[in-house]
């Protein structure tokens, strides 16, 4: 009764502000703050040109700041950016939008795929937010822009980097409950024609937090054991002002994570196995500038080694971007592009996609309209042509109507294709999965204050890949299932001088034919946030509540994840010296001591602590 | 009819004996309705990791099955991967392996009475072998290190752990000599080939036999001999196909009362599944799940029969031991409730119903 009832109070929270509410994402939008800025790099364009006729959302600065000492992970899971569907701290975490699944989200960084061929899935726990500048949301299918796997939404990761800042130090320590340590460092320098930046992380923790095992008699409370987990990193990003026109820049991203993987709760005995993600990451991009446009081609090498228990799985992408956008008048722009993306899986199954796409960007008096198209080639294989047309429309100085439709796919992975080993095998027949995805909304602004969106969507997936036990006991993938989600996305937010708002709420149904919900897909998703700003001081409190979950396909009540709320509070002191700027944060997390599980078997801690400092020394450059 | 009641006093004294000796082997409380009467229970395995195992119970009288025994009188999930149900002495031990524990309850109310974890690692079946002591088998947890662990039932104790062949599966009383129990010796993760022979009295081992390879289930017919199916030993290739010519067939042994093997039949192919027993409770009948089907051959016979009685793919079958039915236990995938189907003598299938996840066996209540 309570739930429903918080749910019901979030739900026309998020409702009442949504209809009184501007864009948000306007708000937020880079390319707007290109504007405030002297000299700005961002490298890929057309993925905020582009991005308009969806529902987006995006990290605002004081959330980064305050997630800085964690993953974008516990970041989205903390400040409520969707659905996350997890195996609790430090455990593989991916996002679920709209009712699809993980391999259903394109997952961006700097405009390349990170998602692994191997499994079509990309862990967030493995993104540390002090690696990234930015970070938004976008739901809804666009296979057309960001290629296979965009069926049910998309986040971006970008970098951003300004011109002629001078040297900039900055120096994070964060501890908490569980042995829980993060420390954090980067220096960059920022000059006039050149920029070079290094970033360094790492982070333990021992996570022995105590839970309810209710899976013996008399019911106990027990340490969680072997789930412990180390990362660590380092980014080094490169920009060069070649002249006026032209930008070159290179990033190199090298990551080490060792986790130990916990058994389940309802095994009464402590988990073996390990998993060690190493990974390697490097692009480098040119921007050229001429009169009617400009030119963008980037390439970029991926190299992924996933050891689990010894059992050692590498990959290795080579993705390439060669695009072109003209502005052929005022009202008219047409971006066009190929990608090249080899693939390889242990150096022996490797393969090619080219993929073209084009987009043309029409924007008149009120009304913005952009039509665009993808076709891949998988090898010899086809994917499906992809189509998308999105509108947007300013109705009235307050009301924005939205809309969009597109075709997406998705290429089954190499494991989907091609694992093989006694217990699994895969299967070299599937078919790629095909989706229509439709969506309309509006975005308002009765004040400056408030802003606010809705949408409404809908998404079928045909032939979605699905790995089942057979009854041999072996597990194998098979295009077995029509999935039909569709529902409703709504946020606002009110600011008014000290104070900040934001409430959000979500409804998805999302079944298969059987016409049971999926699993781990919770209709109900509803979250608050409210934060007081004051000379330098904030306070942040968030509530976010998951409705009921499902754990198996006929669901059974007796195996599902009651709905649980977790709430947050967040401290923080921003003292501005003169060239120093010294950042304190506090936070509790899960205040209410709620007992509750990421997934069947998988306790979240009850009520635990952190603490960080952040130092930023900032020397400008001399005029 | 004077001499016709004198004769009687001789034939009452043998009803007296009988009644006596029947007294003798019913240990428990006597039962309220005939063992068996009320209905069996249904393991459902559950998927590996996913924590959904369950109990279903078929209620005869009612005609239909209520899911989830466990989980409604206790208000928490069973665990992760049952294996078997037991009754012994008034109460039912639940095993379930990849928990590693015996869920113990009250036969009659299902409420939990205790968890048995410490000493247990890999448990497959329990056997009641005496007053206050149970067997169960355990893979160990490797897979490969098996052994039966000896637990006092009053203390929930394991007391000693007795090393056997690897995947010591199925575990039976002796006809003849009830002091002894067989083991079946499945292989686990690894391989074996043989039957042990426990003495209950001791708990040392009191022998072995040798059959086919990864003998998994045994039975004894209504002459005393004993019968033991093997399911075979899977050789991969490289590519993790089935190398045939390295891997081994089923197989069906028989062995006379004095463990003397009488002859050995092989099944025509290597199958993932291999093959298992069950027989009807007097033991003239043996049903055999093989590759997709299910065979019954008389325990008179000496070949295997080659004609489906049930064809259809069963995850396991099981004897509802009161009317003589078949059940035949279908796990369609492991995130979706499986179903059962009741088979009269002929084969006739009677009728279906939808069970827990992975049904992987059913059991009558007896004490």
């Amino acid at each position: 009764m309570l739930k429903s009832l918080v749910t019901v109070v979030f739900g026309v929270l998020g409702i009442i502000l949504s209809f009184r509410g501007q864009a948000q994402n306007e708000q937020n939008d880079p390319t707007d703050s290109l504007t405030h800025l002297d000299e700005v790099v961002i490298t890929n364009t057309r993925l905020q040109a582009y991005a308009m006729g969806h529902y987006m959302q995006c990290v605002d600065t004081m959330t980064s700041q305050l997630a800085v000492a964690t993953n974008a992970a516990e970041l989205l899971r903390k400040f409520g950016y969707g659905h996350i569907r997890s195996y609790g701290v430090g455990g593989v975490t991916t996002p679920s939008f709209r009712g699809t699944g993980a391999s259903h989200t394109a997952v961006l960084w700097n405009g390349i795929n990170i998602i692994s061929p191997l499994n079509g899935q990309s862990d967030l726990s493995l993104l540390p937010v002090n690696f990234i500048d930015d970070i938004q949301l976008q739901s809804g299918g666009s296979a057309t822009l960001y290629g296979s796997g965009a069926i049910g939404g998309t986040i971006q990761f970008n970098n951003k980097a300004r011109f002629g800042q001078g040297l900039d130090l900055s120096l994070t320590g964060n501890v908490g409950s569980f042995e829980t340590f993060f420390h954090g460092l980067s220096a960059g320098w920022s000059g006039k024609r050149w920029i070079s930046s290094t970033r360094v992380f790492k982070t333990t923790a021992e996570n022995n937090f105590l839970y309810t095992n209710k899976y013996v008699f008399p019911v106990r409370r027990e340490v969680r054991q072997h789930n412990a987990y180390e990362q660590q990193g380092l980014l080094q990003q490169n920009y060069f002002q070649v002249n006026k026109r032209q930008l070159l820049s290179l990033r190199f991203w090298v990551q080490d994570n060792h986790v130990e993987i916990p058994e389940p709760i309802t095994v009464l005995r402590d988990g073996t196995d390990i998993q060690r993600d190493k990974f390697f990451r490097s692009m480098i991009g040119w921007n050229y500038d001429y009169n009617k446009g400009h030119v963008f081609i980037q390439s970029a090498h991926v190299n992924h080694a996933l050891d689990f228990s010894g059992s050692v799985s590498t990959f290795n992408s080579f993705i390439n971007v060669a695009e072109n956008t003209l502005n052929i008048n005022d009202h008219l722009e047409w971006t066009s592009g190929v990608n090249y993306t080899f693939e390889a899986w242990k150096g022996v199954t490797q393969r090619n996609r080219t993929a073209l796409y084009s987009a043309v960007k029409h924007e008149k008096g009120k009304l913005l309209n952009v039509l665009s198209a993808r076709q891949e080639f998988v090898n010899n294989w086809l994917s499906p042509f992809s189509p998308s047309l999105a509108v947007e429309y300013r109705a009235h100085r307050v009301i924005s109507l939205f809309g969009n439709i597109s075709r997406n796919y998705r290429i089954p992975t190499f494991n989907d294709l091609y694992w093989n080993d006694a217990g699994a095998k895969g299967n070299p027949d599937l078919r790629m999965e095909r989706s229509w995805s439709e969506e309309a909304g509006l975005r308002l602004s009765l004040l400056k204050s408030l802003t606010g969106q809705l949408a409404v969507f809908s998404n079928q997936v045909d032939d979605m890949i699905y790995w089942r036990q057979t009854e041999q006991a072996i597990w194998s993938p098979r295009n077995v299932e029509k999935v039909w989600s569709r529902g409703i996305e709504t946020n606002g937010t009110f600011k008014k001088s000290i104070f900040e708002l934001t409430g959000r709420y979500s409804y998805t149904r999302s079944t298969p034919q059987s016409g049971k919900q999926l699993v781990y897909t919770p209709r109900h998703e509803s979250g608050v946030t409210a934060r007081v700003t004051w000379r330098g001081w904030s306070l942040s409190f968030t509530n976010n509540y998951t409705g009921r979950q499902y754990t198996e396909d006929s669901n059974n009540e007796y195996y599902a994840l009651r709905g649980y709320n977790l709430a947050n509070i967040w401290l923080s002191k921003n003292i501005d010296l003169n060239k120093m700027t010294i950042l304190v944060t506090t936070e509790a997390n899960n205040i209410f001591d709620e007992q509750v599980s990421a997934r069947i078997g998988y306790p979240l801690p009850g009520i635990n602590f952190k603490a960080g400092i952040t130092i930023r020394f900032n020397k400008p450059i001399q005029q | 009819m004077k001499t016709n009641l004198l004769k009687l006093v001789p034939k009452l004294f043998v009803i007296w004996m009988l009644g006596v000796a029947l007294q003798a082997c019913d240990n428990g409380p006597d039962p309220v309705v005939p063992v068996g009467t009320e209905g069996f229970y249904i393991v459902n395995e559950g998927a590996f990791k996913g924590s959904n195992a369950s109990i279903s119970f078929y209620d005869r009288n009612a005609d239909k099955v209520i899911n989830d025994i466990f989980t409604a009188k206790n208000g928490r999930p069973l665990g992760d991967q049952a294996q078997s149900i037991a009754f012994f002495e008034n109460k039912a031990y639940i095993v379930v392996q990849n928990s590693s524990k015996i869920e113990v309850i009250d036969g009659t109310d299902y409420a939990s009475l205790q968890t048995i974890s410490t000493g247990l690692e890999s448990p497959r079946y329990f056997l009641g072998v005496a007053q206050g002591k149970g067997y169960v088998t355990d893979w160990g947890a490797d897979g490969i290190t098996g052994s039966v662990k000896v637990i006092n039932l009053e203390t929930g104790v394991v007391t000693k752990s007795i090393k056997t062949g690897q995947g010591p599966n199925k575990i039976i009383k002796g006809i003849q000599d009830p002091g002894k129990v067989y083991v079946a010796n499945s292989g686990g993760y690894g391989k074996d080939n043989k039957v042990t022979i426990i003495n209950v009295n001791t708990d040392e081992i009191a022998g072995t036999i040798t059959t086919g390879d990864n003998p998994n289930s045994l039975k004894f017919d209504s002459n005393g001999n004993l019968w033991v199916a093997s399911s075979g030993f899977l050789v991969y290739n490289d590519d993790f196909t089935i190398d045939e010519k390295n891997s081994t067939k089923p197989t069906l042994s028989k062995f006379n009362s004095t463990l003397g093997e009488v002859f050995r039949l092989t099944f025509p192919n290597v199958t993932y599944l291999g093959a298992t027993l069950e027989s009807n409770p007097v033991g003239d009948q043996l049903y055999i799940n093989y590759d997709g089907a299910v065979y019954k051959m008389a325990a008179t016979a000496t070949t295997l029969p080659t004609t489906p009685f049930i064809n259809k793919m069963f995850y396991a079958i099981g004897m509802d031991t009161f009317t003589q039915h078949l059940v035949g236990c279908e796990a369609p995938s492991f995130s979706s409730p499986g179903k059962i189907y009741i088979y009269d003598e002929n084969g006739t299938q009677l009728k279906s119903m939808e069970v827990g996840i992975a049904p992987n066996g059913i059991t009558i209540k007896g004490f």
